[in-house]
């Protein structure tokens, strides 16, 4: 029986800057028969939308599943449609290969900012994400099944759910969250300002959190956050301090960045919420104080703590992320959050916090 | 007192300079380079009026004693390639609306650089940025 595999020739293109539209619209030319014909896949719902994912990788399928915050499919007639494709297993007669030895990732951007199409390129590993916006479709290249980049199980897909949920006006941003019934607060700072370590300090305290990372928000009546990825991510130190260190996800390994990955739902929230009305932007600081303080600050200091982080990560379209980030600060009031240096006292002052803004 | 400045038009650089107003102070990126600047009230009105197309010296007349301070500070916007002189515009002459936009600014306008939120990106865009490739794409041993 011969296989997709072996009916396929792949055709090694040289990408460079000025090539890249090209690239994109050929290879989506591929698209739809590629798709059809793709040997496995993987359907779900997230954040109210549908995917459905295809391809011949089962271990980047159980990245998806344990690293998505997903839901079981429903009957969606236009899912978003995502195709892996790799060079052992090609799905696409064609497959990318970078003409120069550098690429200038912004130029790229510029230049595609007025298609329908997205890439994203982590040129280390050859691993290249396209996206059409019109047919909302997607395909990602890499040269091995296991060619992703190492922050990939933590935030699986994320350059795509990007770039699907921009169609409707939702975007990704970098931020933790914490609520109490359905309500709650952004907390937005740069890496090691105690985001993380505040969400898992209030989950324990008996609040809800729709992630600690990277989640979707909205703006349209209230702000919204949804959640998009399944676990938290915390240092060893960091559970010891909440009295996790026992945890099975405790002794699991660690990722990249020295971090335990450990499921949202079940950690202390029987399911995750599907949202979060946000009322405020919180700035968490660690301070090493007695005591939790929670002061007024202005927008601008709320926006600056918001926005590099998903203007550098994030690519494309960053300067529509930026002025989202720009609406976001300024119709939210924020707030520094000076955090004390016990976990159960800074969760109980944020759970009246909370029930403050209700 | 008068000033003998160039009348041009200033514009953006391009379209990766972006910015963001909060209580009466913009904050602007460049998206090439990932650098953040802070403009207070002054410099915000003030780059209000350059996005309106007035003249450099029309705003540095209507700025009154603060001319050659204002002289100043559209130099350092275009040393930290933010604007650029646009020859193929013709400047827009002050009128009464300019008037009042810089009537009552008594402060200096000033335009400040965050370098400190390279600790909050993935990598300092001055320093450590692959000279090819451009921001954000990061030298090696920054990122090590």
């Amino acid at each position: 029986m011969t296989t997709v595999e072996d009916e396929l020739e792949v055709q090694v293109l040289k990408v460079g800057e000025r090539s890249v539209l090209r690239f994109a619209e050929y290879a989506f030319s591929f698209f739809d028969s590629a798709f059809a014909r793709s040997p496995d896949g993987f359907s779900f719902r997230l954040a109210d939308d549908s995917f459905e994912v295809r391809g011949h990788n089962p271990d980047f399928f159980n990245v998806i599943r344990n690293g998505l915050a997903w839901e079981p499919a429903g009957d969606a007639a236009s899912p978003c449609r995502i195709l892996l494709t790799d060079r052992t297993n090609p799905l696409l007669p064609i497959a990318p290969e970078l003409r120069s030895p550098y690429f200038r990732e912004r130029h790229v951007e510029r230049s595609l900012s007025g298609t329908r199409y997205r890439m994203h390129l982590f040129p280390d590993i050859g691993f290249w994400q396209f996206h059409d916006l019109e047919k909302d479709r997607a395909i990602q290249f890499s040269e091995t099944p296991a060619g992703f980049p190492a922050w990939e199980p933590g935030s699986p897909l994320r350059n795509f759910l990007s770039w699907h949920f921009s169609r409707s006006g939702r975007r990704l941003i970098h931020a933790g969250t914490l609520g109490e019934n359905g309500v709650g607060i952004l907390l937005a700072g740069s890496g090691g300002s105690g985001k993380s370590g505040t969400v898992l300090s209030g989950l324990c305290g008996g609040l809800e959190s729709v992630g600690d990372d990277y989640v979707l928000a909205s703006s349209d009546d209230v702000i919204r956050a949804y959640p998009l990825f399944s676990a938290i991510k915390q240092d060893p130190a960091g559970l010891k301090r909440v009295g996790l260190e026992e945890t099975p996800a405790a002794s699991g390994p660690l990722n990249w960045q020295g971090k335990h990955l450990i499921p949202l739902a079940g950690l202390h929230q029987p399911q995750m919420r599907k949202s979060i009305e946000i009322r405020a932007m919180c700035l968490p600081k660690i301070t090493g104080g007695e005591r939790t303080v929670i002061r007024p600050t202005d927008a601008k200091q709320a926006f600056l703590a918001l926005t590099p982080s998903v203007v550098t990560q994030v690519p494309g379209d960053r300067d529509q992320n930026f002025a989202f980030c720009g609406t976001v600060s300024r119709r939210l009031p924020a707030f520094a959050i000076d955090l004390g240096r016990d976990p159960e006292e800074v969760s109980a002052a944020i759970t009246t916090f909370i029930r403050s803004l209700a | 007192m008068t000033h003998d400045i160039a009348d041009e038009v200033l514009v953006t650089v391009n379209e990766d300079i972006v910015f963001e107003e909060f209580d009466g102070d913009l904050v602007v990126l460049n998206l090439m380079t990932g650098r953040y600047f802070g403009l207070n009230e002054p410099a915000r009105i003030i780059w209000s009026a350059i996005s309106s197309g007035y003249g450099t010296a029309a705003i540095a007349q209507a700025s009154g004693s603060n001319g050659g301070v204002v002289d100043e500070f559209f130099r350092r916007l275009r040393d930290l390639e933010l604007l650029t002189a646009d020859a193929s515009l013709v400047p827009r002459p002050s009128d009464d609306i300019l008037v009042g936009m810089l009537g009552n600014v008594t402060a200096a306008p000033t335009v400040d650089a965050y370098d400190d939120l390279a600790d909050l990106i993935a990598a300092d865009p001055i320093h450590d940025t692959e000279e090819e490739a451009g921001w954000p794409h990061i030298k090696p041993a920054a990122r090590d």
